[in-house]
């Protein structure tokens, strides 16, 4: 039911093997709530697809399943791409997971907030520390190390968030409108620097949001998503060049491709 | 407007300019000096009172085993000093031993309950029978059952204490951050590591509430059973040197024992809130000061 509506479709893309592949997936709440119906979407190695739709479209639910934290009633989620698989048949060490909150450890200081995923993959400290003071200085926050979250800004405690997803270096990086709460300039920055991480990592990036400006300035490719059930309307695809700048965001090219964001949001929001 | 350089060098963009600022406050004698206020107005009630009191006793010739004055009392407590620190020991020592008790049961049950739902339903309504059940009603019973004075007197305070600490704990483990449990479970944290690293620093604040309540409970549970032993004739804690001295009718020495379980009392409070500051000041909403 994926509607390809693009400004041309990358058939490199297209003929390579999915990283994950996701079939007919169904997701109904104990509660009878049909949060996702019949999904099918594939996600390609080293690729930016960004999730829009309306509140209630299930964006998040699908990111919630796809990280195996909650069961889907149908369907399936395949990682064929993956080179070696745990029990559950999920690459190790594959997935970051980044929240609407910062979601830090408010009594640990933030290099072991970072640290954290290493420590429970049992890492000595040593290595475990260096790998996040790394990850720190990449985020551009050397010489916080030692800083409680409480004493951080909005930004920087998701600068810290986004650190922590990263120092396991996942195949996959999950965003759960990781900006929705913080201010305009912050965002933007904030947009510039994931894009700038996402080029040098090269990790598949889904991220999930409502603005559209934010997709088409981030995506290659912008799944459009329905509310009631939660459901995939249609695909755009965004082929402007990297690394994409303030000169790609005031251009008529961006403005262009936002109106068609906005017009497949449209019609996702009345279908 | 000048400009400020508080972050570190590392500092670019404009959210790290937006971070709040912690200074550092002035200090007289190592406190400061916005607390001081807090320590000085009730000593100044207290020595107001005090007068009050000598003033009073003095002026309307109050005989002293009728109400002694604070100055009777004072020299009470210290000619007295060798009965009355024996039995302050004596009191104390129960009271410590009942709380140390009650921090362990409390925090191993709740840390049990949480991992078990079963334990939970079956347990938990014992415990809360023990907690409303009146300690003078079940401690004559108590100290008949166990042979020892000391160990009746510590099964007292205990049931007392440990109700708060259980309660709170369970909260506690119970209220860590959803995404953050998720986040564990991302990570394939077994039950150990979730423990450590997430539940028991969130109950933190939680238990140390509680432990602020049990540490007064312990001292009320150590003295109320006393009294009810030393009714019988078998202890020599400071409850039972006030029923002695009231038999006695030496009533200045009544007042110096209530002073010393009363100061007790103001000492565990300090050192329990002393500990949750320490424990939590760096980062617990509670133990942080907001800037208006």
């Amino acid at each position: 039911m994926a509607l390809a509506q693009g400004t041309g479709v990358d058939t490199g893309r297209a003929a390579r093997k999915p990283l994950v592949s996701v079939r007919g997936l169904s997701k109904k709440f104990s509660n009878g709530t049909l949060a996702l119906r019949d999904v099918d979407l594939d996600l390609h190695a080293s690729e930016f697809v960004s999730l829009l739709g309306p509140s209630g479209c299930g964006k998040s639910t699908l990111l919630r399943l796809i990280s195996d934290l909650s069961q889907p009633s149908a369907g399936s989620i395949d990682w064929p791409g993956a080179a070696s698989a745990d029990a559950r048949g999920r690459p190790e060490h594959s997935l970051g997971f980044v929240f609407q909150e910062p979601t830090l450890l408010p009594w640990a200081q933030t290099l072991d907030n970072v640290t954290l995923p290493l420590r429970l993959k049992k890492m000595n400290r040593t290595e475990a520390d260096q790998r996040a003071a790394a990850m720190l200085e990449l985020v551009g926050l050397k010489g916080f190390e030692k800083s409680y979250p409480r004493e951080l800004s909005g930004g920087m405690k998701m600068r810290v968030s986004i650190a922590r997803a990263l120092v396991t270096e996942p195949k996959v990086l999950l965003m759960d409108e990781p900006f929705a709460a913080l201010d305009e300039i912050t965002r933007h920055k904030l947009n510039d620097d994931l894009l700038m991480l996402w080029q040098r990592n090269r990790f598949t990036a889904v991220f999930v949001t409502h603005s559209v400006f934010e997709s088409v300035y981030l995506s290659e490719r912008i799944v459009v998503m329905a509310a009631r059930p939660g459901r995939v309307m249609s695909e755009l695809i965004v082929d402007a060049p990297f690394p994409r700048d303030n000169l790609f965001r005031t251009s008529p090219e961006y403005a262009h491709l936002c109106r068609l964001g906005s017009e497949a949001l449209k019609k996702a929001i009345d279908a | 407007m000048s400009e400020t350089t508080l972050a570190p060098a590392a500092a670019r963009g404009t959210d790290q300019e937006t971070a709040p600022v912690f200074a550092e406050e002035a200090r007289i004698l190592g406190i400061a000096r916005s607390r001081w206020p807090d320590i000085l107005a009730p000593i100044l009630v207290g020595i107001l009172i005090i007068g009050l009191w000598e003033w009073v006793v003095r002026y309307k010739n109050i005989p002293s085993y009728l109400f002694p004055g604070p100055l009777v009392i004072a020299q009470t407590l210290v000619q007295d000093w060798h009965t009355l620190s024996g039995a302050l020991w004596i009191t104390l020592r129960i009271t410590f031993a009942a709380l140390i008790a009650a921090v362990s049961v409390g925090v191993a049950l709740a840390i049990l309950f949480t991992q078990s739902k079963w334990l939970e339903r079956s347990l938990f309504p014992y415990a809360v029978i023990l907690q409303v059940t009146p300690v003078v009603a079940i401690a004559p019973l108590i100290i008949i059952l166990a042979e020892d004075v000391n160990l009746s007197l510590l099964i007292c305070a205990w049931i007392v204490a440990f109700f708060p600490i259980l309660s709170n704990t369970i909260l506690g483990l119970n209220s860590a951050d959803h995404n953050l449990v998720s986040l564990f479970q991302l990570y394939g944290a077994n039950r150990w590591q979730t423990m450590r690293y997430l539940r028991l620093p969130a109950s933190l604040p939680y238990f140390l509430g509680g432990l602020k309540i049990s540490g007064g409970l312990a001292l009320i549970g150590a003295v109320v059973a006393e009294f009810v032993a030393g009714s019988g004739g078998s202890a020599s804690g400071l409850a039972y040197r006030i029923l002695e001295s009231g038999y006695q009718l030496k009533i200045p020495r009544m007042f110096a024992a209530l002073l010393l379980i009363s100061l007790s009392g103001i000492a565990i409070f300090l050192a329990t809130s002393w500990l949750s500051h320490r424990l939590l000041h760096r980062w617990h909403e509670s133990a942080l000061k907001r800037e208006s």
